[in-house]
């Protein structure tokens, strides 16, 4: 992909990096094509790079022992692995799984790190970029918690549980008003 | 305590030389407060980004279905907070409030905006201090969505 290529893909992207910046982006990351159901990022395991969707879609999932819970879908011009990449160990906080063919734009953690003296306007760029994402996420997520704690969701006899004394009901209730919120289940 | 020693000493600010800690340090400035006093309220515009110096602060949340606000972390020492409303111009989504007397540091919303937006070299570090916060508070918070699954 040449930048001006990309400048047509992505242009609000293109627009904030700046052409140089752009260019630069291209040289250090590498295209990669990934078959659908693949596991780009284990939750909880080390990631070494930071994504840009460039086709396909994929599934950003929490999971806990055998349970989990769908926080979204990313498509085109989205980014995936960049709360890693900004954290000490470098593990993941969610796993992201390719549902159809998709193809990303792989910049390794190590080279943005590499970039920071040899670059600081192209790390400044991204960064930005990055920290816009990541602001929106949290508001998502807290969203979620919030939603779960005033009960916005309409679920039938939702009331009655809640006030069960049984901590097994409720806990019953709070998984499946999870699940609805995170639409793993209809 | 000089607050740039204390800056020096976190991990978030690594990336800044020691010129610009000392300008970080100066665009700060550093209160005590006493325990119980809100340094941020629930619902309310953020107006200052805050980093807690000495102490522990709480945060928690309305639950209307309880009636109760509930605990969801305390605040440590060198941990960054009020960074989201100013990042997104929205409400606050919890109240921060002293834990027993707290030292904080506080930047003003115009010194974030400045900070955040700039292309000089002292706003890299701040922004990548600042994405460091982001990530550990999604890490923190994904987690708690992770324990209600268990």
């Amino acid at each position: 992909m040449d930048t001006a290529l990309f400048a047509k893909e992505f242009p609000s992207l293109a627009r904030h990096l700046g052409s140089g910046n752009v260019s630069l982006l291209l040289q250090l990351a590498k295209i990669h094509e990934i078959p659908a159901g693949h596991v780009l990022i284990n939750d909880l395991s080390p990631v070494d790079a930071v994504y840009l969707i460039l086709s396909g879609e994929l599934r950003v999932e929490l999971r806990a022992d055998k349970e989990s819970l769908l926080l979204g879908r990313l498509g085109k011009g989205k980014w995936v692995g960049e709360v890693s990449l900004f954290t000490e160990d470098h593990i993941s906080s969610a796993s992201v799984t390719t549902d159809t063919p998709t193809t990303v734009l792989s910049l390794k953690h190590a080279d943005f790190i590499a970039a920071q003296s040899q670059h600081p306007d192209f790390v400044g760029a991204l960064t930005q970029v990055f920290l816009d994402l990541m602001t929106q996420r949290l508001r998502a997520s807290d969203q979620i918690l919030q939603q779960v704690g005033e009960h916005r969701l309409a679920f039938p006899g939702s009331d009655t549980l809640l006030r069960s004394d049984d901590e097994a009901t409720r806990r019953g209730w709070l998984k499946t008003m999870l699940k609805k919120l995170s639409g793993v289940e209809g | 305590m000089l607050l740039k020693s204390f800056l020096k000493c976190q991990s978030n600010f690594k990336h800044l030389t020691e010129p610009d800690l000392d300008a970080l340090a100066h665009a700060f400035y550093v209160e005590d407060r006493p325990a119980g006093y809100l340094l941020i309220q629930e619902g309310k515009p953020g107006k200052n980004l805050y980093i807690l110096v000495e102490g522990e602060v709480k945060v928690s949340r309305y639950n209307p279905l309880t009636g109760e606000s509930e605990e969801l972390k305390m605040i440590q020492a060198g941990e960054m907070f009020g960074l989201l409303s100013l990042a997104d111009h929205q409400p606050a989504v919890a109240s921060c409030v002293a834990h027993g007397p707290v030292k904080v540091g506080i930047l003003l919303r115009t010194g974030y905006n400045v900070l955040s937006k700039s292309a000089a070299p002292i706003a890299l570090g701040f922004q990548l201090a600042m994405a460091e916060q982001l990530a550990s508070d999604i890490r923190h918070r994904n987690n708690t969505l992770r324990g209600l699954l268990r």
